[in-house]
């Protein structure tokens, strides 16, 4: 009598693959959502306010790549951020934007990394 | 512990000793401003540190992002693109000698992201070039 193995359960296995990269990125848009503000919120408040140029040109901008992924983006957007956050001839340099948002940024990959976990998947160097 | 002035002061000064870069920007190495007066020189400033809270409190390594740019003076960008190159060569991927005192060796330094603007003040023209580099030191 010959043996024989059976495994079932392929065709929702492969099925459940194909839908995880939207349901991971449905889950991922709020938690990228909310680290994206409060970082605009820190780099705002960090700036000081004379003209307020520096803190009203801090936005995020939201945009969705190839149909798959919604990116956001803090950017800076007055005309001397620049030279606030590297220095002028006269002035020393502000780094402002740049640390803030980038421990933002690694903040919001971690915490999204922990979302992924959740799901059962193994995600590695989401420390940085 | 690890002393970051002391980096810093290693990195300052592994700068200042190079004779081509003193060439491309005669008036000095420095943190954060140069001297009135100055129209051609390197700075130096920090933009960001970080350590990796998540291994060993934090006592694992410190990674420390410095501008580091050359200014100069006029509408030639020449001598800043000289000095640019220069510290690349310098800094990216290339030893630093950190004497005692900064309690750490270095683990890599390396050219993050690149920097250049023109600043116009008060009708002068002043080109600015350089980049971000990373240092990254664990303790000694």
């Amino acid at each position: 009598m010959p043996n024989k193995l059976v495994l079932g359960g392929f065709d929702e296995l492969r099925a459940e693959l194909a839908a995880l990269p939207d349901a991971l990125n449905h889950d991922a848009e709020p938690i990228l959502v909310r680290y994206a503000r409060a970082t605009q919120a820190q780099v705002v408040a960090a700036y000081p306010r004379v003209t307020g140029k520096l803190r009203d040109g801090v936005r995020v901008v939201e945009r969705t790549a190839r149909g798959l992924a919604t990116l956001y983006t803090l950017v800076t957007s007055a005309p001397y951020a620049h030279i606030y956050e590297f220095g002028s001839v006269h002035q020393r340099p502000r780094a402002t934007f740049l640390p803030i948002s980038e421990t933002g940024r690694r903040q919001a990959v971690v915490a999204v990394a922990g979302m992924v976990e959740s799901k059962g998947l193994v995600v590695r160097g989401a420390h940085d | 512990m690890i002393d970051a002035t002391e980096v810093e002061r290693a990195l300052i000064g592994k700068l200042a000793a190079d004779p081509a870069l003193a060439a491309a920007l005669p008036d000095g190495v420095y943190y954060d401003l140069a001297p009135i007066g100055s129209t051609k020189f390197v700075i130096v400033s920090l933009s960001a540190s970080r350590g990796l809270y998540e291994i060993n409190d934090g006592e694992t390594l410190r990674a420390f992002i410095y501008v580091v740019k050359g200014v100069a003076l006029g509408t030639s960008s020449s001598a800043v693109a000289a000095a640019d190159k220069r510290i690349q060569e310098l800094i990216d991927r290339q030893p630093l000698d950190l004497p005692p005192e900064a309690g750490a060796t270095l683990m890599v330094a390396r050219w993050v992201d690149r920097i250049r603007f023109t600043e116009n003040l008060n009708s002068d023209i002043w080109q600015h070039r350089g980049a971000r580099y990373e240092i990254t030191v664990t303790p000694a």
